[in-house]
């Protein structure tokens, strides 16, 4: 996803009407800014590399 | 006076539970208006447990290491015929638990006394302890400042001397942020390592509890109790080889929490710099695990009753509820690649050393904190040291530094998975050295 902020929002307030998550005017800009950051993230751990061998993590067992 | 005092007091018989239990619910009674640590006390339970405790002393029965001890613990865990709350308004009207949490039935089950359930982030999603419904908890060193968080009302407790030992829980730094900013020890174990069961959970995938103690010793058998393992371990604290954690661990911090750093490296002779080449990546996985899972967690509870959610996590919740399948799945791998490179560091070295925390306790409200000439948000930064580990999934001693006149800071002693008593030695080994440890009471607000 690009971190360009209007596609953020277009993005939120698509997810939120499909998932049905409520997005009143008092959430919607904490929302934006929230995934914003999520967005940046996200974008920045996809620039390791990961070859396909690693799998997701297991808890250590004693 | 220690757990270790207490329990040794009334296991000789020179006092009795139901005095020390009497005498705590006095002092929580004359401090609570100026520390704001409990959510709820439980005098009548805890009185009750008592005098089963005295009578079970009286009749020769050992009930081992923490008899008539006092504890507290953070409002999340169930306690039989109570409403565990989370710091939320929204879990008020659910049904009262219908058993005791495992941790907080395993220090019972060893003499100790539940005496109340204590301050929280709401749903353990913050570093404050700044709750909406409850209010801020307030630093025993400075009223005007945080407690630090999620665990920030147990903390408080301890560190006030209002019960010697507390139960917490860690997803992201919950045990390791408070215990800095108070001036604790804390302990976030392996995950997985001890059972969660009956605590209400933040980030599956993260999650941990553990205690808080004011003393390493304290805190080394609150944690052998939740362990259920007694086993005497002959450990060599002299031969540990300890490292620092520079480059992104070196960043970022104003300097009394590298001064702590530089207290614990200087101690254990920790000369040699290990980098992890990935550390911020690794907090920026464990925030969008963090997001996602608890954004699922809540999802149903959000889109009902989202208007009576703490606007410092109603937003994020809602996020994370959105998050893209991709994003967290990859966060979820990418962990396994930074638990190699923790292991890699972990072939050369014992313990790794951090700063717990950017900077000592902020004030209670602060929003910004300026960080090398930069205003940065105080609740987005005070993770960033306890964050790249918690990914890492490995166990975490946090040793108090507290210096007269001073606020607290926290160290991160940190160990490979299964290695909490060699931490613990090297804690108490750093305490009994007066290089670490928590303040005197009468030092303490």
């Amino acid at each position: 996803m690009s971190d360009n902020a209007t596609e953020i929002a277009i993005f939120v307030d698509a997810a939120a009407v499909t998932l049905n998550m409520p997005l009143d005017a008092h959430h919607r800009a904490g929302v934006i800014a929230a995934m914003t950051r999520l967005a940046a993230f996200a974008a920045d751990v996809a620039t390791v590399e990961l070859s396909d061998d690693v799998e997701i993590a297991g808890a250590f067992v004693p | 006076m220690t757990a270790a005092e207490i329990a040794g007091a009334v296991r000789a018989g020179s006092t009795s539970a139901r005095e020390i239990i009497v005498s705590t619910l006095a002092r929580i009674g004359a401090a609570e208006p100026h520390l704001n640590a409990f959510t709820a006390v439980f005098a009548q339970r805890a009185l009750a447990r008592a005098e089963l405790i005295d009578a079970a002393i009286a009749s020769g029965t050992d009930l081992g290491p923490l008899a008539g001890v006092p504890f507290a613990a953070k409002n999340l865990f169930d306690v039989a015929g109570f409403v565990t709350r989370a710091g939320a308004k929204v879990t008020a009207t659910d049904a009262p638990a219908a058993a005791d949490a495992d941790a907080v039935a395993a220090l019972e089950q060893h003499g100790a006394v539940l005496v109340g359930a204590t301050n929280m982030d709401e749903f353990a999603y913050g570093f404050t302890t700044e709750n909406a419904h409850d209010g801020a908890t307030h630093n025993p060193h400075d009223y005007t400042r945080i407690a630090g968080g999620s665990s920030g009302g147990s903390t408080a407790a301890v560190a006030a001397g209002l019960v010697p030992i507390a139960l917490g829980t860690d997803t992201n730094g919950s045990i390791r942020v408070p215990s800095a900013f108070c001036g604790i020890f804390g302990i976030r174990p392996t995950l997985g390592l001890l059972s969660t069961r009956g605590a209400f959970p933040f980030v599956h995938s993260l999650d941990v509890v553990g205690p808080f103690a004011r003393t390493a010793r304290d805190l080394s058998t609150a944690f052998g109790v939740l362990r259920s393992s007694h086993a005497a371990q002959r450990i060599d604290v002299a031969a540990m080889r300890c490292a620092r954690l520079g480059g992104y661990f070196d960043e970022g911090l104003l300097p009394e929490a590298r001064h702590g750093v530089d207290v614990v490296c200087d101690a254990v002779g920790a000369d040699s710099v290990v980098e992890l080449a990935h550390a911020k990546q690794a907090r920026e996985a464990a925030f969008l695990i963090t997001a996602a899972e608890a954004g699922e967690l809540h999802a149903e509870r959000l889109r009902r009753f989202s208007a009576d959610y703490d606007p410092a996590t109603c937003d994020r919740l809602i996020a994370g509820a959105l998050v893209p399948a991709a994003w967290y799945l990859r966060a979820l791998r990418f962990r396994t690649y930074f638990q190699a490179e923790m292991a890699a560091a972990f072939a050369t070295y014992d313990v790794l050393i951090a700063a717990a925390t950017p900077y000592a306790a902020p004030a209670i409200g602060q929003r910004t904190i300026v960080i090398d000439g930069q205003e940065v948000e105080v609740r987005a930064n005070v993770g960033v040291f306890t964050q790249p580990i918690t990914l890492a999934g490995v166990p975490v001693v946090c040793v108090p530094i507290v210096e007269r006149g001073v606020l607290p800071v926290g160290v991160q002693l940190i160990g490979r998975p299964g290695s909490e008593s060699a931490l613990l030695a090297l804690a108490e080994a750093l305490e009994l050295r007066a290089i670490v440890g928590a303040a005197p009471l009468a030092a303490v607000a």
